[in-house]
């Protein structure tokens, strides 16, 4: 049961500028009897005015994540900086598999070349951010929600701690 | 066919970082990284609980999790589908875990951010392979069955400690490519450790000692179970405490082990000590060969068992032997310190415990009464070496001292004559001297 987005507040710039990052995205969602469901995200988009983010996924790899999404609209979605360890986790009860649009593909592009960079500062093993995010381009699906919460996921003493959105 | 817990375990150790989904009861999703998930049998899993965060909170309220691991090599996904059960927080599991939980933290720059607060173990409910390519996996380059079969029958054909002893570690070096080994036995008595044997180390550390409980080694030995650490950590609690003290022997140890492994000896439930294996590199212990040693091991303690049982039917007394001319050149001083048994050679500390009050026997039989040969039993039956009754590791006490004089005290020899049976052979004149327990040292 999708339920309408509470605020649909603005993302603080801050933010929206870590999610611009090359960032590790993983999103999970749950059925109707509550049975949380999860995937690798394979990319990530926020909209220019900063009120809806849309996350992509390889529809083959997340197809129980797809059906939950569509049978409840609920998502948390992490967003992790690889070399940092700095981490944002979002969440909405909005959420919906919407069509991919044409310029999706390039925006994808861009963002698979940051987290290129950023594995290999990590020196994590060649070709992991292939595995992580490899897809066929009729595979893509994207997810789109408008955050109602917000929370920091950095390892260490404020792990967990809301921000206002 | 589905997929079993037991051929995914290499994906579960973290090397890349698994994630995790849970669910509150409002029906708010929660996603997050976990530092690894633990293989318990085949068909459970134990998680970190290092914080009260919301995956906590949520599988307390609603148990249903789901994670992803990747396979390090081929970097394939897995999809679990778990089932939260209990929170352990002692005993085995929990030590593992938190071993484990300190290497990966010191790895990850995050020593002061990990700690372990419980084990919460997860029933797994279903594996799923995430649709995706995969690297091809490298040829294996031992087969480590092969390696157990062979090597279980060489101890298995091993007659005496010390061949046994040598055996293993010469099986770990050519067949299973781990040239950097020790094996500790432990003492009931004491609760303590000791080193009797050691591979590719520069000095032997044969004789050095760790309390159970300490370090890899010791937590392994408490707890009865493996402790395998991926990566160099800096947690003092898992490194081999600095011996300071000039009666204190180091135990023998690479500068900066990466990976170390620490399975127990065990015969039943009895502990009979450790075998400890570690290398330079990251990640060099899997899961599987956690499972080989362990089963090595085994062998160890059985065929160490039935030899120590064999020799006990023999070393009948001897007639008594005894020196045909003394000793030439200046006499070695030879100092006994009866407050705890050890054993200094010309101001040099040799060794002490029970192996330094059973030289002291020994010298003190060969200075008044010439003898040279002795037999294992009758120091078994001598009441003031103290040997406990069961498990008294006599032999291994015999092997500790013959290696400590061949490297700190050559002028004094143990030689095996027989199963059972000895010759002290002194190439120096030896001077005694005693300090009893309760005189100042």
């Amino acid at each position: 049961m999708k339920q309408p987005a509470a605020g649909g507040t603005a993302l603080d710039p801050m933010h929206v500028e870590f999610l611009a990052l090359g960032v590790v995205v993983t999103v999970a969602s749950r059925d109707a009897r509550n049975v949380p469901t999860i995937a690798h995200g394979i990319g990530r988009r926020v909209a220019p005015d900063g009120r809806q983010v849309t996350v992509f996924l390889a529809a083959s790899r997340s197809q129980a994540l797809l059906d939950a999404v569509r049978e409840t609209g609920a998502i948390a979605a992490s967003f992790c900086e690889a070399t940092t360890h700095r981490a944002l986790q979002l969440k909405g009860t909005d959420a919906a598999v919407v069509p991919v649009e044409p310029d999706d593909h390039e925006c994808l592009a861009a963002y698979l070349r940051l987290l290129d960079v950023e594995f290999q500062r990590v020196k994590d093993p060649e070709g992991l951010a292939k595995a992580l995010v490899d897809h066929a381009p009729a595979d893509l699906a994207a997810v789109r929600f408008t955050p109602t919460a917000a929370f920091v996921q950095t390892p260490g003493a404020g792990a967990g701690a809301p921000i206002k959105l | 066919m589905s997929i079993t817990l037991d051929a995914i375990r290499d994906s579960l150790d973290g090397v890349i970082p698994s994630v995790i989904a849970t669910c509150a009861p409002d029906g708010t999703p929660n996603v997050t990284y976990i530092s690894h998930v633990d293989y318990v049998d085949p068909r459970h899993v134990a998680l970190s609980f290092q914080f009260f965060n919301k995956t906590r909170a949520n599988v307390l309220e609603n148990p249903r999790a789901a994670v992803i691991v990747v396979d390090p090599v081929t970097l394939a996904l897995y999809r679990l589908a778990l089932e939260y059960l209990r929170t352990e927080t002692s005993g085995p599991l929990f030590e593992r875990m938190k071993a484990r939980l300190a290497s990966i933290a010191a790895h990850s720059g995050m020593s002061d951010v990990f700690r372990l607060l419980g084990s919460d173990v997860y029933r797994v409910l279903a594996i799923e392979r995430v649709p995706g390519a995969v690297a091809p996996a490298p040829a294996p380059r031992r087969s480590l069955l092969a390696a157990l079969r062979s090597a279980a029958q060489r101890l298995a054909a091993c007659s005496d400690l010390a061949a046994l002893l040598d055996e293993t570690l010469t099986c770990l070096e050519t067949l299973f490519d781990i040239p950097h080994a020790v094996v500790l036995l432990h003492d009931a008595g004491t609760g303590r450790l000791f080193t009797v044997a050691s591979r590719g180390y520069r000095e032997s550390g044969v004789g050095s000692e760790i309390a159970l409980g300490d370090g890899v080694i010791g937590v392994a030995a408490r707890e009865r179970t493996p402790i395998r650490l991926n990566y160099e950590t800096n947690d003092v609690v898992y490194s081999h405490a600095v011996r300071a003290s000039e009666t204190e022997i180091a135990l023998p140890a690479l500068e900066a082990p990466r990976s170390r492994l620490a399975v127990p000896i065990l015969v039943g439930t009895t502990l009979l000590g450790v075998l400890y294996v570690e290398s330079p590199q990251d990640v060099r212990f899997t899961y599987d060969d956690e499972d080989a040693l362990l089963v090595l091991a085994e062998q160890l303690g059985r065929t160490m068992f039935a030899v120590q049982q064999s020799v006990e039917q023999q070393g009948e007394p001897l007639a008594g032997e005894t020196r045909k001319s003394p000793a030439r050149g200046a006499p070695a001083v030879i100092r006994y310190y009866a407050v705890n048994g050890s054993i200094f050679v010309d101001d040099d500390y040799l060794i002490k415990g029970v192996a330094g009050a059973i030289f002291w026997r020994l010298v003190r039989d060969y200075v008044h009464a010439q003898r040279t040969e002795f037999t294992n039993r009758e120091l078994r039956l001598d009441a003031s070496l103290r040997l406990p009754e069961l498990g008294d590791n006599l032999e291994a006490r015999l092997i500790l001292l013959e290696r400590r004089l061949a490297e700190r005290c050559p002028f004094v020899r143990i030689e095996k004559i027989g199963r059972g049976r000895f010759r002290l052979a002194v190439e120096r004149p030896l001077s005694l001297v005693e300090t009893p327990a309760g005189a100042a040292a």
